[in-house]
């Protein structure tokens, strides 16, 4: 009986989230399940069954390969670009090589405050090649002849590369901070010990302790870089050329522009399906227990 | 037990949240209320104020309740899905608005164009706009969206600077050419030419006048309706050629590519560069940034002696812009609402307030039109008001912006003449072969169409 209240309880307390959830979430996904076999123009509520003809529709169309591409593309860079960096500057920083390393916790953290929007507009002004801050740096150094930054396929793609690290080293530097901290001084006192220099402790103490954490980061910025939209949309709207197209903007140009509901809906749904896979990954991958020191 | 009634009355409230709508201040204005929403971009919202008080002075029974702001089409969609729209609209003019057609959002407006002009009882409202203007707004024969400005496109300068050079505006591309090679060599660092190349589009003004000047008004429209192999003609890839040639001979301003439009016009009126492409819509755009003394006049794409286009014609269109939606309240007093709205009277206040033309006859003669715009009707009349209009930029948004695309791409030189033709006719093939597209069909467009300045 006691028991039965207590659930009763319970329930009353996940319900405004359940309900959040329901109608934020679940239900618009299951709606966008059944559109994206449909043609649907998102203008009125004529919706045409077409089956798999949108599937169909999508794996012939270069653009969506295109886009799916520089995804990945977006994706693995950052993937593999954020946790080294951000591993050398919370390794630098906790373990005191550098000086002032208080001040650099900040510098790096500062990008976390604000938001995606504004750092695609900072970044939009600073890489102006006539006015902004970067081509008159270089020029400063006594360089000429500088790409336009964002509006050269290959320069663009390299810049939201470069934007997108700048955006999340630093939240993974204090997420490594934070695990770094936690290993006790004992290990590296051992080690010290045993003779072992910085380089070394870092090989056989502070990375494998990390690993863990490692993994799970990794998971983190492939889901994020599969959902990038915002720095895209605002620095290049996906070009020059479609050069740094996303899947997110395609289906933004589709859904919005071009009056394709359906086909964007499942265009959508493929991003779904990575993106839940990347989620089921991460959860694998957290399953083991954490060491404990 | 209570807690039952909380999830009783909390689901109750879930359920009644979908069904529950506000009440809105048009309601106020009780039953015989007009709505008019309208995007409230460049042109500002005084013309609308100004239509909506015509109305009210024409029909003192009925309320015009009007508003605008840039996010008006994305604030009126689930209006249209709720089957509650405005009685008369203009969303935005870079979205499909086709796709309202395609689902019957869109009422006709045969009988509006045959009503009696407002102002003017001797025409009929269809007889009042500029010869060759509404044909955008068709489909199949009947009229579904009628046209906010009339704009001519083709090359500015400062003719302040061509005086002060001894500069002659050229009237053929190899004058031009040689004018070009002229104002780099003694122009004292200003470049011939810049344009707005972070959206390549404005540059598309050049390259479809050159097609046009070297092909023609058939080929223009064989390209408009998509027929097999039109996208891949000799004179695209001539074209095509000589638009990269700009680059190769060096005649346009360094970082060029990257400029956004106003970065563009700015080093324009700087005297940076002497010519930029664009618009009529220009003048009204930089009119706070103009300099002192500068005369902004407009000259015809150069075209070619022996070219299937005349060597002065304008590009002159008058996009698609407002419509009247099939299940407004009142769709009759939308069609009022437009009949007024684009009457003689207000298109000559729109001039005052604007700046901007509406391709309503006579209005230009009622108000002052602006130096530059009135440079470009000049011009219009002294091509014998031969003007033509790539059409495929209204009727099918997926081929222009892939026009955009692999233009940006051409000129960046990242692909050749050839692959860019290629290109065009691949998204061609592309769009003939989805049923989804809405396909236009049209005759070739007459030679001379608009006597706009007349």
């Amino acid at each position: 009986m006691k028991l039965q209240t207590s659930a009763r309880a319970g329930w009353l307390f996940v319900l405004p989230a359940l309900l959040f959830y329901v109608t934020f979430l679940v239900v618009p996904y299951a709606l966008a399940f059944g559109v994206s076999f449909a043609k649907w123009r998102g203008v009125s509520l004529q919706l045409e069954f077409v089956g798999l003809g949108n599937f169909e529709r999508m794996f012939g169309d270069p653009f969506f390969w295109k886009a799916l591409y520089n995804t990945a593309f977006f994706t693995v860079c950052t993937g593999l670009i954020v946790p080294v960096m951000a591993l050398y500057f919370a390794v630098a920083v906790t373990r005191k090589l550098v000086a002032g390393a208080r001040v650099f916790r900040i510098t790096y953290f500062f990008p976390n405050l604000i938001s995606q929007v504004a750092i695609a507009v900072l970044w939009w002004f600073a890489l102006n090649p006539e006015f902004g801050i970067l081509s008159n740096f270089l020029r400063l150094l006594g360089l000429t002849a500088l790409p336009s930054w964002l509006g050269d396929p290959d320069w663009a793609r390299w810049c939201v590369v470069a934007v997108k690290v700048w955006a999340a080293v630093g939240f993974y530097m204090v997420l490594y901070i934070s695990a770094i901290e936690g290993i006790p001084d004992d290990y590296y006192d051992a080690a010290k010990i045993d003779g072992a220099g910085e380089m070394q402790s870092f090989r056989h103490v502070t990375f494998p302790l990390l690993s863990e954490m490692m993994k799970v980061t990794v998971v983190f910025l492939l889901l994020n870089g599969f959902g990038t939209f915002d720095l895209v949309r605002i620095m290049t709207d996906g070009g020059p050329d479609r050069a740094t197209e996303t899947l997110a903007t395609y289906i933004y140009e589709n859904a919005f522009e071009l009056g394709k509901f359906g086909y964007a809906t499942t265009i959508a749904m493929s991003l779904f399906i990575i993106t839940f896979s990347l989620a089921l990954l991460s959860l694998y991958l957290q399953r083991k227990e954490a060491i404990e020191y | 037990m209570r807690s039952k009634i909380m999830v009783a009355l909390l689901a109750g409230l879930y359920v009644l949240s979908f069904f529950f709508r506000g009440e809105d201040e048009k309601q106020l204005l009780g039953d015989r209320v007009v709505e008019g929403v309208f995007f409230q971009g460049g042109y500002g919202m005084q013309w609308v104020f100004d239509s909506a008080a015509e109305f009210e002075r024409a029909h003192p029974d009925i309320s015009a309740y009007v508003w605008g702001n840039p996010r008006a089409w994305d604030q009126t969609r689930p209006r249209f899905l709720a089957g509650n729209p405005p009685d008369v609209f203009w969303g935005i003019h870079n979205l499909n608005f086709w796709v309202n057609l395609q689902d019957g959002l869109v009422a006709p407006l045969d009988s509006l164009m045959q009503t009696p002009a407002y102002g003017q009882p001797d025409k009929t409202f269809g007889e009042t706009f500029f010869p060759g203007v509404l044909e955008q707004g068709q489909f199949d024969g009947r009229q579904y969206f009628l046209p906010i400005v009339y704009n001519i496109s083709g090359i500015w300068y400062n003719k302040g600077m061509f005086d002060e050079h001894g500069w002659q505006v050229p009237a053929t591309w190899d004058e031009f050419l040689a004018l070009c090679e002229l104002i780099k060599k003694t122009g004292n660092g200003i470049a011939p030419l810049t344009h707005q190349g972070k959206y390549p589009t404005y540059f598309g003004g050049i390259y479809l006048a050159l097609v046009y000047k070297l092909g023609g008004g058939e080929l223009l429209n064989d390209m408009d309706t998509l027929q097999p192999g039109a996208w891949a003609r000799p004179e695209l890839i001539e074209a095509a050629r000589l638009s990269q040639q700009l680059y190769e001979r060096d005649y346009i301003l360094e970082g060029t590519s990257s400029f956004s439009h106003t970065e563009a016009q700015m080093i324009w009126l700087q005297g940076k560069a002497a010519m930029i492409p664009c618009g009529t819509w220009l003048e009204s755009e930089m009119i706070n940034a103009l300099p002192d003394g500068f005369e902004m006049r407009i000259m015809p794409v150069p075209g070619f002696v022996d070219g299937k286009g005349g060597v002065g014609a304008m590009e002159a269109n008058s996009s698609p812009a407002f419509w009247v939606p099939a299940d407004a309240a009142h769709p009759d007093w939308g069609m009022e609402y437009l009949r007024i709205m684009l009457s003689r009277k207000l298109a000559a206040g729109f001039i005052e307030n604007v700046g901007s033309v509406q391709p309503i006859l006579g209005s230009t003669e009622d108000a002052e039109v602006r130096p530059a715009t009135r440079s470009a009707l000049d011009a219009v009349e002294a091509a014998g008001g031969e003007t033509f209009n790539p059409r495929f930029r209204s009727w099918y948004l997926e081929l222009d912006t892939e026009f955009e695309n692999a233009l940006g791409a051409l000129l960046n030189h990242d692909i050749t003449p050839e692959r860019f033709v290629e290109r065009m006719e691949a998204m061609a093939e592309r769009l003939r072969r989805d049923p989804d597209t809405l396909r236009f069909d049209s005759e070739p467009e007459r030679a001379v169409t608009a006597k706009a300045a007349s």
